[in-house]
């Protein structure tokens, strides 16, 4: 009998033993940027005036998730998979591997094939060829950045978006306003539009190929719609009153904005086709930027009908409203991130504005940015980056900050005020 | 966090043993000792019952005797009566006396045999109960050993989990409630000769990530201080899984 009992706990005893060794629980990380190397791309003498590595390189490092290795400190510059020494690699502290090459394939058009290696565990992740013109090499190097960025992070690359913004010019006493498009690294500035009148609100169609603002070039403000490719225009309201805002749909259809006609500013909705305003909000309060969530049947805006400015969310089948926002006296500019979920808004608890990132599932907020006077935020279509619009001395400038605050980075600053950034969908 | 995982195992034997005797509280359980049956020597002893050896002299025939000298024969024959008597009287004490001799010799034997019986007892009792202690002894030992073979192996499987929770760096995909269970095999000198994933997360980034984080660990050096037999038994092969719990999403 006792001989049973001891087996028995014996046996207890072990099977626990053996259940435990089952599985070792890690429950932390210590997450680091990703040590990655890329190699100078073989270029056979292409002369672009790009250096695709470089852009590649900055690209990642300027996401806070890379760290990138010193091509100094590289023993080989291989050009494929097949020249590779992953021990030379791994010597650097490098997890990972760009080997690429660039080559003409006729009519003025080049391929660059590239492959990401795994250096840790000595294996290629993926290899691919993408097609530019001798002037779309910095497009090439985004889309590798794309490619590279979404197979380690897990999350769509943001590389190759593009970002509007307005500038302000002093010049002699008088201000000059421009709209200017550029790639999402700050490079390849393309004016779209130049006005002595302030220019205000732009706004991405879904598609990004059209830019939605507000100009005062007729004396008051009206809301334009513009082509970037075509650069063709279009005048879109033309009200007494605050004309603003405009906010394009996710499927393109229609445009969410602000008008003032009927007294004090309200919500519209206006059908594209039709040109057919609809009124949303009917508040003695002010009701202004409006922001879609993504399914297109709910906007965010902001009002002060509960006595400060806060974010609340109104159902446009229903008209039915709800406030979101109660933390601090001052939340307004809602941007939403593609995930539906995460709000960044310009927010103030006592005295200070600051960007912050709202979880509307948790009722989270987290300051984002601990500078003055920050404004104007934006998110990535792939929701890591945040861009906002701060000042550094009197001047503005853009700076981006990560969703979880961990990565932040200026833009480089150009002359003149910046304010207003608008982060484009993705492009392709 | 570690250090709840690492007392993890304790409770769990604590929790065992508990349940263990509760179960042998259910089952009845009682100490062997009373049910072990010493089989008692019986000695076989018939009491024997000592008859006299002189039956009280036959009546005497009275012979006839001339009363020449009534008196004086009277007297002898008074004499010869006491006599008689006296003889008689010494008989019985004598019998008395060898009655209780051998009384007192047969108790003194009976005396002796339960002290035998008793002896015997003891020594049987005494070598169950040695035997008993030595076996208690080594179920002891056992659970000793178990214990302290799984003490160094949670002492182990700490290092690997710290070194693993060192070098895993997560994507931003990561998201709380993700999983991934790997398999890491490993060889004596505690290098890492293999990862395999056996149960992804649905997520190739963080799965990817988890591999990493084994892959880099390259070594586990500490393990080369191990009971060798330990290491076959439970380190050639260690799964691990990784499930963030630190993150904000």
């Amino acid at each position: 009998m006792s001989q049973k009992i001891f087996a028995l706990i014996f046996l207890l005893l072990l099977s626990s033993a053996s259940h435990s060794e089952l599985v070792i629980r890690v429950t932390q990380g210590n997450d680091k940027p990703t040590k990655i190397a890329i190699a100078p791309i073989d270029q056979s003498g292409i002369q672009s005036g790009e250096d695709i590595s470089r852009i590649i390189e900055s690209d990642l490092q300027r996401s806070g998730l890379f760290k990138t290795i010193d091509r100094r400190d590289m023993l080989a510059f291989p050009g494929s998979a097949q020249d590779v020494y992953y021990r030379d690699w791994r010597l650097l502290g490098s997890e990972y591997l760009v080997v690429g090459k660039l080559r003409s394939v006729g009519d003025g058009r080049y391929q660059l094939e590239f492959s990401l290696l795994n250096v840790t565990a000595q294996k290629t992740e993926l290899t691919h060829k993408v097609n530019g013109s001798i002037n779309q090499m910095r497009d090439l190097a985004h889309l590798v950045s794309d490619k590279v960025y979404q197979e380690i992070t897990g999350i769509r690359g943001a590389f190759s978006t593009r970002l509007a913004y307005v500038t302000a010019v002093r010049k002699d006493k008088k201000y000059s306003y421009r709209l200017s498009v550029a790639d999402a690294d700050g490079a390849r500035e393309q004016l779209v539009l130049e006005s002595a009148e302030p220019i205000m609100s732009p706004s991405w169609s879904g598609d990004g190929k059209e830019l939605a603002y507000v100009s005062f070039e007729t004396g008051r403000p009206a809301i334009f719609r513009q082509n970037l490719v075509t650069a063709k225009r279009e005048q879109l309201t033309n009200f007494t009153g605050l004309n603003g805002a405009p906010a394009w749909s996710p499927d393109g259809s229609q445009m969410a904005l602000v008008l003032s006609k009927d007294g004090n500013p309200e919500i519209y909705l206006l059908n594209l086709n039709s040109k057919k305003f609809t009124r949303l909000t009917r508040h003695f309060a002010i009701d202004t930027e409006p922001t879609w969530m993504p399914d297109g049947k709910s906007l965010l805006f902001t009002s002060d009908r509960g006595g400060t400015p806060q974010i609340y969310k109104l159902n446009i089948a229903t008209k039915a409203t709800e406030r979101l926002t109660f933390s601090g006296n001052y939340n307004a500019r809602p941007s939403l991130a593609p995930d539906g979920r995460t709000l960044a808004m310009v927010h103030r608890q006592t005295d200070t504005f600051h960007i912050a990132s709202f979880d509307l599932k948790t009722g989270r907020m987290i300051e984002l940015t601990e500078t003055r006077l920050d404004e104007s935020p934006t998110v990535a279509p792939n929701g890591a980056m945040l861009m906002y619009a701060t000042k550094q001395g009197d001047r503005g400038v853009l700076a981006a900050v990560s969703l979880d605050a961990g990565v932040r980075y200026m833009l480089p600053s150009r002359t003149g005020d910046v304010r207003e950034p608008a982060w484009s969908p993705f492009l392709r | 966090m570690s250090n709840s995982l690492s007392y993890s195992a304790a409770i769990l034997f604590s929790l065992v043993l508990h349940l263990a005797l509760v179960a042998a509280l259910f089952v009845d359980w009682q100490p062997e000792s009373e049910r072990v049956m010493i089989q008692p020597q019986f000695i076989e002893a018939k009491l024997v019952e000592l008859a006299p050896k002189k039956k009280v002299p036959p009546p005497k025939a009275k012979p006839k005797k001339p009363r020449v000298d009534l008196a004086k024969k009277q007297r002898e024959e008074k004499k010869r009566l006491a006599k008689i008597a006296s003889q008689k009287k010494a008989a019985e004490k004598r019998r008395l006396e060898e009655e209780r001799l051998k009384k007192a010799e047969e108790q003194r034997k009976e005396q002796l045999r339960l002290e035998e019986l008793r002896r015997q007892e003891q020594e049987a009792e005494r070598l169950r109960k040695e035997s008993e202690f030595d076996q208690a002894l080594a179920a002891e030992q056992a659970l000793i050993n178990a214990r302290e073979d799984e003490q160094a192996a949670n002492s182990y499987r700490q290092l690997i989990q710290q070194r693993l929770s060192e070098n895993w760096s997560r994507p931003p995909s990561a998201r709380l409630g993700m999983e991934t269970l790997i398999r890491i095999r490993l060889v004596p000198t505690g290098r890492v000769v293999g990862v395999t994933v056996l149960k992804s997360s649905g997520d190739s980034a963080f799965d990817r990530s988890v591999e990493q984080a084994a892959l880099k660990a390259e070594q586990f050096v500490e393990l080369q201080t191990m009971d060798p037999a330990l290491f076959e038994r439970k380190f050639r092969q260690v799964d691990v899984a990784f499930s963030p719990e630190d993150l904000r999403l």
